[in-house]
């Protein structure tokens, strides 16, 4: 039975297109999203930056000092930035000292001009309670990736919205509803044999990109950059008030919440699907679903929602932390802001409540038939 | 063998009642349910098939309530719906496969099950095929094999042969002669043909209740002494047919042979004749046969 689940899934052009394009989407970010290092007396871009950047970081790698800090700075000095934010001058050594440590985020004309100590709170780094043990690497590549995972999620998450909104529905619009329902297992494994394959094909063609991908990001950039602490690949040490490394991120805090998240859509469009009579209407339900995160933020922000009621405001984006979208993106900030369990939580409660849909719309031997 | 008991069953759908305190049994045998459409057939099907679930009442199968055996249940059934739905780009043995893990057949038995049935309903030479390829007649010759597959003690077919042909019809009435010893079948239709031949007992439902029960002849024998032939020439054939259930018509020349279901003798000529079941449905649903429901 799952063998022929599978293979219906499989059989689908939009499961393919859809991997095709999320892959090449994440091949594009990668290739956009590599770094310019600008000399002084030349430009360098793509390899020849990331080559450039590798090597100087090497003689650095180890843990934070301020000496190292201060011979960054008086070998290369601070980086500097048109007024658009650009940056017009800088490697990845002397932006990195510049952009944390630094008044530079303080002065309006976006300029380093004092360098602070590690112990010092203006120093953005030194407000970490392990500011002497702050492990730095070259890590610019794996800062680039999340970016690119973010766009690959985006195109996936959409590809499997596609894929599966109809796993149920369709059964509707085919009429062969009737026949599996009256059929021993049509609601005991049948059920069971659908989420599986539905999770093997969004979780497998997760873990399939992103793993390519994390493989080629490594090959690009050096695997080196997994051992520097998350604070240097943006990480802001209130939402990570202990020590972790980037490596340790994407291993033991990204990886299984994404696939939360994937549980969560594949569960959520089970669902759905079940109670939706027509595959159109599953589709635009998930549809919903998947993008809310997003919706929700453009009503609050966008539109202005925020400025006519903070509570309402805050009701609309309360669960936004554990929609699959948003437990698929990987996003340094979502387990600071309502507790680190908060989205894992949420994620489990959308679990539970696509199954009870599953049962109501499907399983249960309903009043409406 | 199994016990099928229906007691007062109703099931409603916002103000229309489809089936209204229903009592009754199945044990073995082949049971023709009669009905116009709209009668209730297909909901009382659904109903037997642990699809919906009843309003009020109860369904047992030995005593027990059907939605509390579930699966163990539905291990018995096999169903075929009156819009027998399927997957288009899978082949008719494909499909046959599908449905008996489905219904929990171990592999090496799907397969011998599935040949044999495929072969059994005609469709062996074109079991590679996708099905979207098949006519009316052979989705639904499909259908019957899929409802087979896991030999059913309970065999449940909303019209069975809708789409077929006369010769398919006769092939699938031998099947359902040959399968029902020792099984419940239960067979909805309009077409009073298909089961007059097969059907141990006939069910006859209008308006969602069950208007007789019971073998072909008891049911026939109702309306005994009330089915006439009268040859009449065209102008009083015309009112005749205005006036009366006719269920047959034929002209001879200038005249012109009515068959008339009527309490009273029709006609002084009127001529009465043995009744058939055909008689008996035109008795009881002449109003649908009049608006055409």
């Amino acid at each position: 039975m799952l063998k022929t689940e599978l293979e219906k899934l499989c059989r689908k052009p939009a499961l393919w297109t859809g991997f095709l394009l999320s892959l090449l989407s994440g091949l594009y970010l990668i290739w956009v999203m590599m770094p310019v290092v600008y000399t002084g007396e030349e430009e360098l871009r793509g390899m020849a930056a990331v080559r450039y950047n590798r090597s100087i970081a090497a003689e650095y790698e180890g843990f934070l000092t301020d000496g190292k800090a201060e011979e960054i700075i008086a070998r290369y000095g601070y980086s500097r930035y048109a007024d658009d934010g650009r940056c017009i001058y800088g490697n990845y050594l002397n932006r990195f000292v510049t952009e944390n440590m630094t008044d530079y985020r303080n002065s309006k004309e976006r300029k380093g001009t004092v360098l602070y100590s590690l112990k010092d709170i203006n120093n953005i780094l030194g407000r970490a309670s392990y500011a002497d043990k702050i492990y730095f690497s070259y890590a610019e590549g794996w800062e680039a990736l999340m970016e690119v995972f973010m766009g690959v999620v985006i195109v996936w998450g959409i590809t499997m919205t596609v894929v599966l909104a109809p796993v149920y529905s369709s059964d509707r619009s085919l009429k062969t509803e009737a026949v599996i329902r009256a059929s021993a297992e049509g609601r005991r494994k049948m059920p069971f044999g659908r989420l599986l394959a539905g999770w093997i094909i969004a979780g497998g063609g997760f873990l399939l990109l992103g793993g390519f991908l994390f493989l080629l990001n490594g090959l690009l950039y050096g695997f080196e950059g997994l051992r520097s602490n998350l604070l240097c690949v943006g990480a802001a040490p209130y939402m990570f008030p202990e020590s972790v490394t980037t490596g340790q991120f994407w291993a033991a805090v990204y990886f299984p919440r994404a696939l939360l998240g994937v549980t969560a859509l594949v569960i959520l469009a089970a669902g759905i699907s079940a109670v939706c009579s027509r595959t159109l209407t599953s589709l635009c339900v998930l549809a919903f679903f998947f993008a809310y995160p997003i919706i929700s933020r453009i009503l609050v922000f966008q539109l202005g929602v925020i400025s006519l009621s903070r509570p309402f405001a805050r009701l609309l984006t309360f669960f936004n932390e554990g929609m699959p979208l948003y437990l698929m993106l990987p996003s340094l900030g979502l387990e600071g802001s309502r507790g680190r369990f908060f989205p894992y939580m949420a994620g489990f409660a959308l679990c539970l409540a696509g199954l009870w849909m599953l049962w109501r719309g499907w399983c249960r031997n309903g009043r409406k038939g | 063998m199994l016990e099928l008991k229906l007691n007062e069953v109703t099931k409603k759908y916002k103000d229309t009642i489809a089936v209204n305190h229903i009592s009754t049994t199945f044990t073995q045998g082949v049971y023709g349910l009669l009905g116009a459409n709209g009668a209730g057939k297909t909901t009382l099907l659904r109903l037997l098939c642990d699809i919906l679930r009843p309003d009020e009442g109860q369904i047992l199968c030995n005593g027990r309530p059907i939605d509390k055996l579930g699966a163990g249940y539905r291990r018995f059934l096999g169903y075929l719906p009156q819009e027998f739905g399927f997957y288009p780009d899978f082949t008719a043995e494909r499909f046959l496969m599908y449905m008996a893990a489905l219904k929990a057949l171990p592999a090496p038995e799907a397969k011998r099950k599935s040949r044999e049935l495929l072969a059994m309903v005609g469709l062996e030479e074109v079991k590679g095929k996708k099905i979207k390829t098949f006519s009316g007649g052979m989705v639904r010759r499909l259908g019957i094999a899929q409802a087979m597959l896991n030999d059913p003690e309970i065999l449940i077919l909303d019209e069975p042969t809708s789409g077929l042909d006369p010769k398919e019809r006769i092939r699938f009435r031998n099947i359902i002669s040959a399968f029902s010893r020792d099984r419940i079948v239960i067979l909805s239709t309009h077409i009073v043909s298909d089961v007059e031949y097969i059907a141990d007992e006939i069910l006859l439902m209008k308006g969602g209740r069950l208007l007789q029960q019971g073998s072909v002849e008891n049911v026939v024998s109702q309306v005994q002494g009330w089915v006439w032939e009268v040859a009449a020439d065209r102008e009083e054939a015309e009112e005749l047919n205005r006036r009366y259930a006719v269920s047959s018509l034929k002209n001879r020349g200038d005249k012109t042979t009515l068959r008339i279901v009527s309490e009273e003798c029709p006609a002084l000529e009127a001529v009465s004749v043995p009744p058939a079941l055909e008689d008996v449905y035109l008795y009881y649903f002449r109003e649908e046969a009049d608006c055409g429901c």
